[in-house]
């Protein structure tokens, strides 16, 4: 359990300083919570990327709070919309990087066309370095089609004047939302 | 953007033109120094030498096997679904990816940034065949509006400004733009963009590496828009080097380590993309994506196979070697290479590109090797930068004159010596009363009148040894002496004082006379055969009296560290490889030698507390790794030393760089002495004979506001008697 503190720790303190930002649950429901908060009234929001089970629970929560989000193919929101809401599946605390599987076109688009992009990720996904998710990552590229992101903060340039510009063609801001299981 | 080969005169006046250029000097300017910082922070904590070497031994392995890879990524990639391409030249690529665009039905195609792209001119390709190709990378775009090419591997837009940009942005949508305002640029860029993804028929990239095992493709970007080229067009084309191949998933990450960090100083770029296979695609045609991987050889088979060459190969294209090159750093990236930029680039552009477009630039090289000690991959930038104005001189099939007189007249120890005694007399004179030479002939062009120059000697130190050699009362120590030309020709008094401090010590030292110039300007001008003449009579000089010496101690860093690292590779036979590795093993540095001897001793000298600065030779703190030493040597000697800012970037002598290009040392020498002299120190120490004549000529022409000392100077300035 400490170790997994300590992780947590490196992780918020890596992804903050890439203007990522951390908010900490102590339960998946409390996650929903969080997500329902960080989303208010903004509108469309696309969720994306769920197995059913947790799917059902974030849906139960946000209809709780009056919130929908859209059900169709992502693609029907061309050129963009406000918020996505994607899982993570392994992070990395060295880094402040997210893992995420995103074979499905779904979650790509969700994951690159929101302006701001939230996921929800469970804090014993989290590894120490880099060279720890070897195995993971090549299970994923050896099935026989994968698109996998490893994803540190949001979009940014510095190709003007090498003035840092957060939200160049991706999300402008992120949020990891990270729940104790 | 085509670019158009210069001839050395053309070349030479672009480069003053870009020194003039304000804004260029001071972006440039900030650049080297917060990259310098941002490089050093992403570093921290961790073993960059020990990182290095295990990427460069993955990437080599990977190079030697290189079809092995190749066939065994295109078995694993088709397997999924991907076509898999290889094309040996440029044009080939070119019609392959024209003829995929035309049976897609593709005429919109969006791009995201590839480097080998650029090498294939693949979109004035397209574009002369009426397809319309829209970068997505915000500085390649930038550039594509304006017509320029990209003047940095990984901000390409570096040079221009944001009133540059705010004018072309302008100009593209018609309507006024805020200067001042970035961020709506970039919003503009965002949504403009957004649009051209969407509309895209064809999503073009290229790739940072792709693995064997599993055939994917991986793609390190910041922006996002790699991301969206991949994803929303129906039709994916990547563009891969055949150097981008690499085994396995576990290679990869260890690229993951150092190119980021190495690249912007980041710990790991915002995005890293693995694509494997075909991909799903919802769009209106439905189903799966299609994906073509064009593989480009372009000469990368046969580098594989060249025993010297084959290690470029190695390269991940981080940018790290003109982040760091001080020439680079004054005149920007569309003078610092011809579609490849930095260092890499003066290589590469003799292979991808013909030795036209690399005759002018190739030679625009100090041989300071500050791109050496940051590759991550360990490419011998330098020498191989040298190799190849070799191989352009060849090509050439005409030498230099230089050349032609160094071949004949170095090689004829005697004869060279006998030259440089008369040569005295040529320069008598214009030499003043205390030596120096402050007014050129008329015929010298003024270009090189920005420091005076020292006399040849009236006695060599060669002919004084028999009187100022160390005859110590306790011998601690043996050494043989390498002096080289410029201490045995123009500054004996400075092997005198070394004399002086040996005998002090307890250290006698023996003098053989056959040595001669340790070959360093023939392998610089490309003259390897005359280098590794020279090269064996130093090493047979050396056999007899000197031979139970210990040390070889030279008091010029460039020879010492041309003797170290040259002298083993000059040799083909096993015998004379062996010769070399045994002599060059014995040669240290004078101050090293010092500090050895005496550590902190400081009861050798009489602490004035003077101030003293540093300037650390290339060839001392990067051939020779020798960073320590000579700080301490300095205040173990009594004096106070004040670090000076910069002290490792080089002087800008270069050997004869020089007077090659005078434009570009003037402005390193400026820029030096204003570090040294804002330190208010009384001297400046240095531990190379060549450094010391291009700051000590700079000194001189300000007026002396400081003393240029060499190290053997300096500490028996403080010697007790």
């Amino acid at each position: 359990m400490a170790e997994t503190a300590k992780l947590v720790d490196e992780f918020v303190s890596k992804a903050r300083a890439v203007q990522c930002e951390v908010i900490l649950a102590g339960s998946f429901l409390e996650a929903c919570e969080k997500l329902a908060d960080c989303i208010g009234q903004v509108t469309p929001v696309v969720i994306s990327g769920f197995e059913d089970e947790a799917m059902t629970l974030i849906e139960q929560h946000l209809s709780a709070k009056g919130i929908d989000f859209h059900t169709g193919s992502v693609r029907d929101l061309l050129p963009g919309f406000p918020i996505a809401v994607t899982p993570g599946h392994l992070g990395i605390s060295e880094t402040g990087t997210v893992i995420i599987e995103s074979t499905s076109e779904d979650v790509r688009l969700a994951s690159m066309l929101a302006d701001h992009h939230i996921i929800v990720m469970p804090s014993s996904a989290l590894r120490c370095e880099v060279s720890e998710v070897e195995h993971f990552l090549e299970d994923l590229l050896r099935k026989p089609s994968a698109y996998v992101a490893f994803v540190t903060g949001p979009s940014r340039t510095a190709d003007i004047e090498r003035v840092l510009t957060i939200g160049v063609h991706g999300p402008k801001e992120i949020t990891v939302i990270l729940y104790e299981e | 953007m085509e670019r158009s080969s210069r001839s050395v005169k053309k070349y030479r006046r672009d480069l003053r033109k870009a020194l003039e250029n304000e804004y260029l000097r001071k972006t440039l300017d900030n650049f080297a120094v917060s990259y310098r910082e941002a490089r050093e922070r992403a570093f921290e904590g961790t073993d960059f030498e020990k990182l290095r070497l295990e990427l460069a031994s993955s990437r080599q392995s990977a190079m030697e096997r290189l079809e092995e890879l190749y066939a065994r990524f295109k078995e694993n990639a088709e397997k999924k679904g991907a076509v898999v391409y290889r094309a040996r030249t440029a044009q080939e690529a070119n019609e392959i990816i024209h003829r995929i665009a035309r049976d897609t039905g593709s005429r919109k195609i969006v791009k995201s940034k590839s480097m080998t792209a650029e090498e294939i001119f693949l979109n004035a390709y397209l574009e002369k065949r009426e397809y319309r190709v829209v970068e997505t990378d915000l500085g390649e775009w930038i550039i594509q509006l304006c017509g320029h090419g990209p003047s940095h591997m990984v901000m390409p837009a570096i040079h221009l400004c944001r009133r540059d940009v705010a004018e072309i942005f302008q100009k593209y949508t018609g309507q006024p733009i805020d200067p001042e305002d970035i961020g709506a640029m970039v919003a503009l860029a965002r949504r403009e963009l957004r649009k051209e993804f969407i509309e895209a028929h064809m999503g073009i990239s290229g790739a940072n590496f792709a693995i064997a095992d599993t055939g994917t493709l991986g793609i390190v970007t910041n922006e996002g828009n790699a991301r969206l080229v991949t994803t929303l067009p129906p039709v994916h084309v990547a563009l891969v080097g055949l150097d981008k191949l690499i085994p396995d998933t576990k290679t990869a990450l260890r690229i993951l380590r150092l190119l980021p960090r190495n690249a912007t100083g980041q710990a790991i770029s915002t995005y890293v993309t693995w694509i494997s296979g075909a991909i799903p695609w919802k769009g209106d045609k439905g189903g799966q994506k299609k994906l073509y991987i064009v593989f480009l050889d372009n000469g990368r088979s046969e580098i594989a196979k060249d025993p010297v060459f084959g290690e470029v190969l190695r390269c991940i294209r981080c940018g790290a070697c003109a982040n760091v090159c001080p020439i680079y750093r004054l005149v920007g990236g569309h003078n610092y290479g011809h579609i490849y930029i930095g260092a890499i680039g003066l290589i590469l552009t003799y292979f991808y590109h013909g030795a036209e477009n690399d005759e002018a630039i190739v030679r625009n090289c100090l041989n300071c090797q500050a791109c050496k000690e940051v590759c991550p991959v360990g490419i011998d930038l330098p020498y191989l930068i040298k190799e190849t104005y070799g191989k352009v001189l060849e090509y050439k099939g005409v030498k230099p004159v230089k050349n032609l007189l160094l071949a004949k007249i170095l090689r004829d120890r005697r004869l060279f010596h006998f030259l440089l005694r008369r040569a005295r007399f040529i320069q008598k004179p214009f030499a003043d009363s205390d030596g120096m030479i402050r007014h050129l002939p008329l015929f010298f062009m003024k270009e090189h009148s920005f420091r005076s120059l020292p006399s040849i000697t009236a006695r060599p130190f060669r002919d004084r040894w028999p009187s100022v050699m160390p005859k110590p009362r306790a011998e601690k120590e043996k050494v043989a002496f390498f002096a080289g030309c410029l201490i045995d020709f123009v500054y004996p008094e400075q092997a005198e004082s070394a004399m002086r401090i040996f005998d002090r010590l307890g250290v006698s030292v023996t003098f053989p006379e056959g040595q001669t110039c340790c070959g360093l300007p023939a392998l610089m001008a490309a003259e390897k055969e005359t280098s590794r003449q020279v090269a064996m009579q130093n090493i047979e000089a050396f056999v007899g009296d000197a031979s139970d010496c210990r040390y070889i101690v030279t008091l010029c860093a460039s020879c010492g560290s041309h003797i170290k690292e040259n002298y083993p590779r000059l040799f083909a036979s096993e015998e004379e490889q062996r010769r070399a590795v045994e002599f060059s093993r014995k040669v240290i540095d004078f101050s090293s030698f010092v500090f050895r001897l005496i550590g902190e001793g400081k009861s050798y000298f009489s602490a004035s507390g003077e101030s003293v600065t540093y300037h650390a030779p290339c060839h001392l703190c990067r051939g020779l790794k020798v960073k320590d030493a000579p700080r301490r040597l300095i205040s173990a000697a009594g004096y106070s030393y004040v670090p000076s800012s910069e002290e490792e970037v080089c002087c800008g002598l270069g050997g004869s760089y020089s007077l090659e290009f005078p434009e570009i040392s003037r402005e390193l020498l400026s820029k030096k002495l204003d570090n040294v002299q804002s330190t208010g120190a009384k001297y400046l120490v240095t531990d190379c004979p060549g450094c010391l004549l291009q700051l000590r000529g700079g000194m001189d022409r300000r007026g002396n506001p400081l003393d240029v000392l060499h190290m053997a100077e300096l500490l028996d300035r403080a010697l007790k008697r």
